[in-house]
Order: C-alpha cells, then structure tokens, then sequence
C-alpha cells in the first residue's frame, strides 16, 4: 500500500512545478527516456522534467528513507522516544563543517558538501568517544555528549554568521534545508550510501527488537551490544552525513516518522523498517512539493514545511497517545 | 533567519521625495526614506555612516572628510578604509558611535531599528536612506545635501547622474534583452520588482526575469522559472567566485538557457552593482554594455 502511495507521490513530484507542463507531454518525456517517442516537447520542458523535476525527487525519495531509518535505529538504540539522526550532533556538526568553508569563501558545492560530512561523522565519533567507560559506551553519556557538542557547535554556527558578511545567506538557506540543488550526480552519491545504511540497518533488524528490552537482556539474549552500538552509529553517521551535506539540515522527518508508522506497525522493528522508509520517502516528497509551489517561482526551504506540518502533527500524536507513545 | 529579517526589512520603507524646510534656530527638518520626521539643529560637521553606499555618497559629495566613523564592510573610496569602523554593518557598535560624539547619523534600512532609536535616546540625529531605483539614489544624494547644507555639491553630482541616466533611457529604450541577475545560485536568489538593481536593468534596455517570475524586493527564484524565462544574459554579483560561476555554466538544468548556451555569463563587482552608491551609475553603464554586447 504505501509502496503505491510513493510511486504516487513521485509521478505527482514530477508533474508539479512553478512551471506548468501538460501531464501527456511529461509522459511523453519519460517515456522517450526508454523507447525513443515522437518529440512533442520542447528542450527547456524536457530539461525541466529530467535534470530539475526527476533528481529533486529521487533525492527527497532518499533523503526521506535515510532519515527516517536513522531516527527508528536511533530510537531503539538509545530506548529513547526523544531520539533523532541529529542526537548525536550530526547535524550541528554537518552545519559547522559547512559554516566554516563557508565563511573561508570557499562556496561552492565542490567544497560545501564534503565538509558538512566531515563534520557529521567527526561529531557522531567524538560523541561516540566521550561516552566510552572503559571498554563499553554509556547511552546516557552519548546522550548528554550529544547535546554538549551540539550546542558547542550551534555557538560556532552563530559566531561563523555573525562575521559571515555578505556570504551569509548562502549559510542561512543551506541550514534550513532544501532540495533546490538536486542533480543526478548527487543522487547518484546519495542512492548508494542511504540504500546500503537502510540494508545493514534492517538486517539488524532482530537485534534492535531485543534492544527495546533493555541493553543487559539484549546481551543475554545474545546480542553482541557494543558492536551494534558502533555498526549502528557508523551507519546513522554516513546516512545523515549525505543527507545533510547535499540537503542541509531537514528536521523532524527522523523523529516523527518513526512515531506515525509505529502506531500502524507496533514496535517490530522488521516491518518497521521498511515502513519507515517508505512513508519518510513520501513525506519528505510532499514536503518538497509543498515547498516549491507555495510560493509560486519561488524556493522555500523544506525544513521549513517539515517542522510546520511535523510539529502539530507530532503533538496531536503525543496527546492522543500519551498514555502509550513508546 | 537573520537573512530573512534582513530581507524583509529592506522591503520595508518607501523612497518618497524628500522634503524639507527650514526652523527658526536655523536648523532643518527633513523626512527620511523610512518616513521619519528627523530635525537636524546645526550644520553637521562629524558624520557617523552605517553603510558602505552611504560612505560613497558622502565621499562623492566631497563629505569625506566629515566622516568620522563607517563600517568594516565600507572600503570605497579607498581613504574609507582609514575611517574609525563602529561595528559590521548590521552590528554597529552603540558606545563606539556615541563616543565619536557625531552630530548625525546616516543609516541604512538594514540598520536594527532598536540601534537607531538608541542613538536618538542619546540625542543624536539620525537619518535611514533606502532607494529603490536610480531615481531614488538622486533623491537621497540631494537629501544628504540638504541636511549638511552642501547643496552646491549635491545639485551638481545630481545633475551630472541625471544627465547619464537620460543618455541612457535614449539608448537603451529599442532593446528588450531578458536579464537575470543572479544574487546567488544555491537557491537561486535575485532583484525582481522595487530594487535598484531592477531598475538598472530596466534602464539598460533588459526585462529583468526575476520581476517576471514575481519576486519582490530580493528573493529566490526556482530553477524551472529561469529555465522558462530563458534569459539571454546572466549578470552575476562578483560574490561568486569562479568556481561558483563555473558551476552555473555546467549545470545540466541550465544547458538550454540562451545565456549559457551563446557564453553571455558577465561577472560584476559586487561593491559596485549591490551598493545603491553613485557607482550605481556606473553599473548601469556597464551592463548597458553587456546588453548592447549580447545584443549584437
């Protein structure tokens, strides 16, 4: 079912834009792709449908599914409903890597995307560090590192800003997050990494039940702890890490998508999973479409729309399931 | 979010022919371009300058040597650089300003209301610039010679800028080049309808395609808008630098734009084309070539 909900939601995430095109020659576009059709378009609508329209999708498609499957193995990893991908400061991180290039001058998207990774899985391992005693790591140390490293790099956000000068709305748009810059080549980086985090995270899918009953249990029951603890947040590092670097900073998909398809899958983590990552898939697309027809011919920034229709969404959730949210 | 407020303020205030007339004491008043009532009791000798534009006009209405404070950001003319600095341009620091004991202040409309209402606590006049257009720009530099009383200097840049601007609307007036003047590219962000920089294009025979796809003020534009609109020029802010600009030329979204296809990429001096200073003119000169380049 919601296989069929995504794949309409990217017919309609390619047929939607400031810039109308009729449904038949969009068809007529795609499928020209494949067998070669009588040319009814012109090259401006074909460049629109395949180099703008089509990788923004796919990218909103992966984005969603990356961070959607990251917020579920964090969740379960640190029991923790609160939990997100960002919760290890990957996204301060990311944004500080990108700040700093950034406010150097060096802005283009040769450098931008690299660094923002860089800082996302240098946060995620220093974190992951400070939370060792001796040779196992604490989930409330990670927590509370997490948090600590954030704000130190929300403050160096803020001082990179205040001295950024006229480079300072490049900064401003990368960290409230969009999709504006999609192309091929991106998604061609994105698709590997967010389908191959996805696999390892659902082939530990059976570990990540046993974790719901607490760290010590999961051991007895077999679960080497420690190790899943560093497969997993290698995983979430290099997910969020793309997500980040080429989409900026998009909240709230992580943490409510995992809450939504919970209530339709209960907490097994086997159809939870896969759930997830359709339904982020989905969610991020509309966002997406949202984001650039609400204003018409201009680009707002997704991470806007997503925390305006997660966080209401979000707090009905929480309210009308408070005696049972986790 | 700082950008957006920056952004929304600089929609904000209307330029309107200033108006003045003369106290009793000898001293002025004068409504400002945020429509404000401002009396200037004597003749202003220290001036204290909250933007780089501002810092041109005075210099090129021979003020320059009744600065006494600009920002980090101002460093034309170059004596501008040697100038006591009062902060960033949107961070002016308020004990450096009042301790420069200025007799008026000259800021811009991206100038934080609560610094300027501050200033006016401590008694110090001050007086908010904000053109929209070329016209706009005369308007202000006629404004400044009033409140300084060097109204002989004034009328002669304004008439010397008005003699350029006319030579301009006689040339330019046959061509309709479609322009897009790219702020920047990651979103696409440029100067449609109520900016100087539109009216520059305007002036030097270009359809500014950002005011087609309805951007207001300084705005984002979306890709697909500008793939449509097909520009035949892109004008970009030297705030890209070549790598940047290599990467528009190669976007394949980009590749059936006629200004990419036909190379018509011009780079301009971001001092000079995003600063509503007499240079202004001087961008308008520039892209009026573009224009009639590209045309040919």
């Amino acid at each position: 079912m919601l296989a069929g909900v995504l794949f309409a939601s990217v017919v309609i995430g390619v047929a939607v834009g400031p810039v109308w095109i009729p449904p038949q020659k969009i068809a007529a576009i795609l499928t020209n792709l494949v067998v070669p059709t009588n040319r009814t378009w012109s090259d401006a609508e074909a460049i629109i449908v395949y180099q703008i329209r089509l990788p923004r999708t796919f990218m909103a498609l992966l984005v969603g599914a990356g961070l959607a499957v990251a917020g579920v193995a964090m969740q379960a990893l640190f029991k923790n409903p609160l939990a997100d991908p960002y919760v290890l400061g990957a996204s301060s991180g990311a944004g500080f890597g990108a700040a700093l290039v950034i406010s150097l001058g060096l802005v283009s998207a040769i450098f931008v995307p690299p660094a923002a990774f860089a800082g996302a899985v240098i946060a995620t391992f220093t974190v992951y560090a400070l939370s060792m005693i001796g040779p196992r790591s604490s989930v409330s140390l990670l927590l509370l590192s997490g948090i600590a490293l954030s704000t130190l790099f929300s403050a160096l956000i803020s001082y990179l800003m205040f001295v950024a000068g006229e480079n300072l709305h490049q900064l401003v748009f990368w960290l409230m997050g969009g999709l504006w810059a999609s192309r091929w080549e991106y998604v061609e980086i994105t698709f590997p990494i967010i389908l191959i985090g996805t696999i390892v995270i659902y082939a530990y899918a059976r570990d990540l039940n046993l974790m719901l009953s607490g760290e010590e249990s999961a051991q007895h029951l077999g679960v080497a702890v420690e190790n899943l603890k560093k497969i997993l947040l290698v995983t979430v590092s290099f997910v969020v890490g793309v997500a980040v670097a080429f989409c900026g900073i998009i909240g709230f998909v992580g943490l409510i998508v995992p809450h939504v398809v919970r209530t339709f899958t209960g907490p097994d983590h086997k159809a939870l999973i896969p759930a997830s990552a359709l339904f982020g898939s989905i969610l991020l697309i509309w966002a997406d479409i949202v984001a650039r027809s609400a204003i018409p011919g201009s680009e707002m920034p997704v991470g806007i729309i997503t925390a305006l229709l997660g966080a209401p969404f979000f707090m009905y959730l929480v309210w009308s399931r408070r005696k049972n949210i986790f | 979010m700082i950008c957006a407020v920056l952004l929304a303020t600089l929609g904000a205030g209307c330029t309107q022919l200033s108006s003045n007339q003369t106290t009793q004491s000898g001293g002025i008043t004068v409504t400002d371009d945020a429509g404000r009532t401002v009396t200037i009791a004597q003749t202003p000798n220290r001036i204290v300058s909250l933007a780089p534009s501002i810092t041109e006009d005075l210099f090129a209405l021979g003020l320059g040597d009744k600065v006494v404070g600009d920002t980090t950001y101002d460093n034309y003319p170059p004596a501008a650089v040697n100038i006591t600095k009062v902060g960033g341009f949107s961070t002016p620091n308020i004990e450096k300003i009042v301790s420069l004991k200025p007799d008026i202040v000259f800021a811009s409309s991206l100038n934080n209301d609560t610094v300027l209402s501050t200033l006016s606590g401590y008694g110090v006049p001050t007086v908010v610039l904000d053109p929209h257009s070329l016209t706009g720009i005369l308007n202000d530099l006629s404004l400044i010679g009033n409140v300084t009383a060097s109204t002989g200097n004034s009328s002669a840049l304004v008439a010397n800028l008005t003699q350029r601007l006319n030579k301009s609307n006689a040339t330019s007036n046959a061509i309709q080049t479609r322009v897009l003047y790219l702020v920047w590219n990651d979103p696409i962000m440029s100067a449609g309808a109520d900016t100087f920089e539109g009216d520059i294009i305007a002036r030097a025979g270009g359809i500014n395609v950002a005011k087609l796809a309805n951007v207001s003020g300084y705005g984002t534009m979306s890709k697909e808008s500008v793939v449509a609109l097909n520009p035949s020029v892109i004008i970009a802010n030297s705030a890209m630098n070549s790598t940047v600009i290599e990467q528009i030329k190669s976007d394949p979204a980009l590749t059936t734009v006629d200004a990419i296809k036909n190379g018509k990429v011009f780079v301009l001096n971001s001092d000079v084309i995003s600063r509503p200073g007499p240079r202004a003119f001087d961008a308008m000169d520039q892209i009026i070539e573009i224009i009639n380049q590209a045309s040919q």
